[in-house]
């Protein structure tokens, strides 16, 4: 006697942004013999349309496969940025990638199947879900991590491999432990075992949301997990280190708070060690950053700090918390996106520039100069841009929730961050006479390029100018509720 | 439970660490590898195309891993996991035209 085989509840609506995705993926994968300048007008076209699709699904709150797969707001809310930090990747590489002889379409394939998993991670209602989509996209980022034949690109794909790797696989027993404890896998599942005290042991529990934190720490790079940072996004092609830096760390905190605000929103044990991580990475980070010569590594540094504010709107309620981390997300992708594509035109190699050679930027080119200094001045939280309302926000969220001590921290390094990001700022305003980078030729802006550039600044000064205009839209506090109970 | 579990595993591992005899010689503290000797350091190189083969067997590996199950309970899945079935081998194809087109086959 074998069971009757029920076909799950598939509802393609739900699916369709991610299927879109995946579509244009695989098109870019057997795009033989054609342009890649096409086909990456073709991955451009399916990430808009994917995010279009997103658009029609908002408020329908639509599920598939019994709440497996969930596209509620918070879900629609990610996948978009992610989509948006996609496409503007895309844009900057297709005047970049010839340049550094990169221009074969599996950058696009992968890129393509990289934002698959990420939208999964967005739309998953269960661990096992959230797991696929994280191990999709990192398996892409490895392999675009190692894109470039540089000795030391290859050393930041295979670092970026290995520590990946510990990552997942420490994330994996946190699942299995949590599974263990609670008898569940869906994120409803485990909330309503957590908040009812009916799970069979209470250390295995708190082991596995540990664990679980600590893998999604690695892939979000919180301080302790954090060596791999510098060493793979000053490794990787700068076009990667883009897409690493903004999108993936976009993906990996909706995954946080899907588990950590959607799951155990009411078992608060794992604040204490949160705190703890935030704390830290907020110290290391900026004070890191602080002293390094190389523009792009100080880039990366720059990652590790900011994974330290975004880490503060995880500790506030996910009510308030959720729309702020969304909010600092789509500013932190745009603003750091805007100025690793300046980097990525005026680096001479893919190793970035040394800060000294900034000198004089604005006295050679201009434009270029000022959409730094604009992205520069939004990294560091400068009032007329995107990432002063992101940090506000975040702060305003971690300190109603009680954690006082941590906000006036938050506070305190960025005052120091206001420092490492002023400083090249503020150099490439200066004279350049004498020094060697005054007789770099200028480059040109590509079309694509200005286009993503005009993207970011655009957004950034908009979205400081009016925050509303994105903030309103994720503030109702019910749709984050929802977004963690059960619509079974 | 868990203490008790742990302690056990690290005890046997720690005693035997501490009390057992240790004679090493070098054939002994040889790195292990299916009784042959073991090839000169780890940096070989590798010819490209060993990965596209390795490609394409886990394409054929997965696919068969698979199948034999489908085939067992054919009979009494339906037309639902027919489609499944042709979804996922659809997927397989692409990948498998994708090593195909980087020239998989071509020996020389």
């Amino acid at each position: 006697m074998t069971p009757e085989l029920r076909p799950p509840d598939i509802a393609l609506a739900p699916m369709l942004p991610i299927l879109i995705v995946l579509a244009g993926a695989l098109v870019a994968t057997v795009a033989f013999r054609t342009q890649r300048r096409v086909v990456a007008v073709i991955a451009i076209v399916a990430l808009l349309l994917s995010g279009f699709s997103m658009l029609t699904l908002w408020g329908a709150n639509a599920t598939a496969f019994g709440g497996s797969l969930r596209a509620d707001n918070p879900a629609l809310g990610f996948g978009l940025v992610v989509i948006v930090g996609a496409v503007v990747t895309l844009l900057a590489s297709m005047d970049q990638l010839p340049r550094v002889r990169m221009n074969f379409p599996e950058f696009d394939a992968m890129l393509l199947y990289a934002v698959t998993g990420m939208l999964l991670i967005a739309f998953a209602g269960d661990l096992i879900v959230l797991l696929i989509g994280l191990e999709i996209m990192s398996l892409a980022g490895y392999v675009m991590a190692t894109l470039y034949g540089s000795r030391r690109s290859e050393e930041s794909g295979m670092k970026y491999f290995l520590l990946g790797s510990v990552g997942s696989a420490i994330l994996i027993y946190g699942i299995a432990l949590t599974f263990g404890a609670t008898g569940s896998l869906s994120l409803a599942g485990i909330r309503e075992a957590v908040s009812a005290q009916n799970f069979a042991n209470t250390p295995l529990l708190i082991a596995g949301a540990l664990m679980m934190l600590a893998g999604f720490g690695f892939k979000v790079a919180l301080v302790p997990f954090h060596q791999w940072t510098p060493d793979v996004y000053h490794g990787a092609p700068t076009v990667v280190t883009l897409f690493l830096s903004t999108v993936v760390k976009v993906a990996a905190f909706a995954g946080l708070l899907r588990v950590f605000g959607g799951a155990f929103p009411v078992e608060r044990a794992w604040e204490g060690v949160a705190e703890v991580l935030v704390a830290l990475t907020l110290i290391v980070g900026n004070t890191a950053a602080l002293v390094q010569r190389n523009f792009k590594r100080l880039l990366a540094y720059s990652a590790v700090a900011h994974t330290g504010f975004l880490g503060l709107a995880l500790l506030a309620e996910p009510a308030r918390g959720g729309a702020a981390l969304v909010f600092y997300l789509l500013a932190y992708t745009l603003m750091t996106a805007g100025a690793l594509a300046v980097l990525a035109l005026i680096q001479p190699d893919e190793g970035g520039v040394e800060n000294a050679d900034l000198r004089g930027l604005y006295y050679r080119q201009p434009g270029l100069a000022l959409a730094l200094a604009a992205c520069l001045a939004s990294l560091a939280g400068l009032p007329p841009f995107a990432g002063f309302f992101g940090k506000y926000l975040v702060f305003q969220a971690a300190f109603q929730a009680g954690h006082v001590g941590i906000t006036v921290l938050a506070a305190m390094t960025s005052v120091v961050a206001l420092v490492y990001y002023l400083r090249p700022a503020a150099l490439m305003f200066m004279p350049a006479e004498g020094s060697a980078a005054a007789v770099r030729p200028a480059v040109r802006v590509g079309t694509f390029t200005g286009v993503a550039l005009g993207v970011c600044v655009v957004g950034i000064v908009l979205l400081g100018v009016l925050p509303g205009l994105v903030y309103n839209v994720f503030d109702a506090p019910a749709q984050w509720v929802l977004a963690s109970l059960a619509a079974k | 439970m868990l203490l008790i579990a742990g302690g056990i595993g690290v005890l046997a591992v720690v005693v035997s660490m501490i009390l057992g005899p240790k004679k090493p010689s070098r054939t002994k503290l040889m790195a292990y590898e299916s009784g042959n000797d073991p090839l000169p350091g780890g940096k070989e190189r590798f010819p490209v195309h060993f990965y596209l083969v390795a490609m394409l067997f886990i394409v054929f590996d997965i696919e068969t891993a698979f199948f034999y199950p489908i085939a067992v309970a054919f009979g009494k899945l339906g037309v639902f996991a027919f489609w499944e079935t042709v979804t996922f081998v659809a997927l397989l194809l692409v990948g498998y035209v994708y090593i195909v087109r980087k020239g998989v086959l071509e020996w020389d």
